[in-house]
């Protein structure tokens, strides 16, 4: 089994299970909502993917499953996360046609790319959809949050299709530059991680010492795109940068587990009391 | 080789009788367990139909694709139960319960005909292994639709994404005894440890209900 990949799942494990002992907490205070139900539930999703592939790897290494039970589990995680994205903003109403737009060709890019990699055509093409509904509903979180300006989310779409751009380059460039085109790609997808991971704790931060409900919102929308953002570099990464990924993917788990907690926190005083009461 | 349809026919009659002179939730639960038993049939003929088409082994089906087949089944009742009827949370888990434990019942009956009921320790082991197992991922799944169910905002993801979970659990004891060793007792472990820790909350919601009803009576 490699050591690597146990390292990685541990620290992603450690991170889940204390974001659950930090919900279940929470409702036991101050009663739970249907935002931390999910959210407890889309962690212990993800906590058992993370065991079942530890046990994949230490009981069937090296076996080929086109279509299995890790393959439901990340569907799961994707699909409750972006439940609770749809539960924290259903309220905010947006124009959305251009966002909508990206998504769609993003997805079918990035699907694209997995099955000349993989040559799995039933998994990958599966996956696409469940991880395309994901960053659809995360692209419209962050609009309708109103945490970037319009500029910024222009220059990250950018720079997304930028790194769809420098991997697919690879197939095309001869051999001599292959390494070049995919180290600018590496480059440009950690640009973004850094980026992404620095503006969800500086937005923790505020939304920590701030008042506002709006402002955690803020925070729960950049915390999911930096999600998003690792869980795509992961997906596209090989050898060591996979586990810098993962690592990465790991960290913006715990910012998401504060970011959800500190929302919980913002609600208003009425309702939670009522929940209180009644938990 | 055993006639699982013939077992079925065999267990099924009188609990189809004793329907007719039940009422209530004792029918409820009965009807479910027969249920529980007919997709326990017909997740084994889609297993072996996979196994066919896939050309893996009994055993790599068995652990790879099983549990997805037989979750997705036990699912379809349950969701059909609450779509069409909207019944109230406690009978959608009495419903649930029934088929976990049909399921369950069933497999152990084929299981232990087919492989024998001499050694008692194996025996213990499989009821309470396996047993629990499918009841553990009959509640998971009906604790995650009723919380889709809830969440009236695109409940279709919420809900592939509530059984991902028991699916994911049921993978994991599949492939943790599927190989003879410390995995295997581990893996005889969760179910048994899952049921504990979803026993405690339930145990708790349970009293208090029963001390706001001994309130209600009071105060009456």
């Amino acid at each position: 089994m490699d050591v690597m990949t146990l390292i990685t799942n541990l620290i992603q494990m450690v991170v889940l299970g204390f974001g659950i002992y930090k919900a279940v907490r929470h409702m036991k205070g101050k009663g739970g909502s249907i935002v931390l139900i999910f959210f407890v539930y889309a962690i212990i999703c993800y906590f058992l993917c993370d065991l079942y592939t530890i046990a994949t790897e230490a009981i069937m290494p090296n076996t080929r499953i086109p279509f299995g039970v890790d393959a439901v589990a990340e569907m799961g995680e994707c699909l409750l996360m972006a439940s609770l994205l749809n539960a924290i903003f259903r309220e905010n109403e947006e124009r959305l046609f251009l966002e909508t737009v990206f998504s769609i060709i993003y997805s079918l890019a990035m699907t694209a790319l997995w099955i000349a990699w993989s040559g799995e055509w039933t998994k990958d093409i599966l996956g696409g959809f469940y991880f395309g509904y994901f960053i659809y509903t995360v692209v419209i979180s962050l609009k309708k949050s109103h945490a970037l300006s319009r500029k910024l989310r222009i220059l990250l779409g950018v720079l997304a299709f930028a790194i769809i751009a420098a991997h697919s380059l690879v197939f095309f460039v001869p051999e001599d530059y292959e390494e070049l085109v995919n180290n600018l790609a590496y480059v440009l997808m950690f640009i973004g991680i850094v980026w992404l991971i620095t503006a969800a704790i500086v937005y923790l931060v505020k939304a920590i010492r701030g008042d506002s409900r709006d402002e955690a919102k803020k925070a729960v929308a950049i915390g999911f795109f930096a999600l998003i953002w690792t869980m795509n570099t992961l997906y596209m990464s090989d050898g060591v940068m996979y586990y810098v990924a993962d690592f990465t993917c790991s960290l913006s788990l715990l910012i998401i587990v504060y970011d959800v907690i500190t929302l919980e926190e913002k609600k208003p005083k009425v309702l939670v009391e009522r929940r209180a009461r009644r938990s | 080789m055993i006639y699982s349809e013939n077992i079925l026919i065999c267990i099924a009659i009188p609990l189809l009788i004793a329907i007719i002179f039940t009422k209530r939730s004792t029918r409820r639960f009965i009807t479910s367990f027969i249920l529980g038993m007919i997709i326990c049939l017909i997740s084994a003929y889609f297993s072996g139909f996979i196994k066919f088409v896939t050309g893996t082994s009994m055993d790599d089906t068995a652990v790879l694709y099983s549990p997805i087949v037989e979750e997705i089944l036990k699912m379809l009742p349950i969701l059909f139960y609450i779509v069409v009827f909207q019944q109230k949370d406690d009978k959608i888990f009495i419903v649930a319960v029934g088929i976990g434990l049909g399921f369950a019942t069933f497999e152990n009956c084929c299981y232990i005909l087919s492989s024998g009921a001499s050694d008692i320790a194996y025996v213990l082991i499989r009821g309470m292994a396996v047993g629990i197992m499918h009841l553990v991922c009959a509640l998971l799944l009906v604790l995650g639709l009723s919380l889709a169910r809830y969440f009236r905002v695109l409940a279709i993801p919420a809900g592939i994404g509530a059984l991902a979970i028991p699916t994911v659990f049921h993978g994991l004891y599949n492939l943790l005894v599927s190989k003879p060793g410390v995995s295997s007792y581990l893996g005889y472990t969760i179910p048994i440890l899952t049921a504990v820790i979803l026993y405690i909350p339930y145990r708790k919601v349970m009293n208090e209900e029963r001390e706001e009803l001994i309130d209600y009576r009071r105060t009456k």
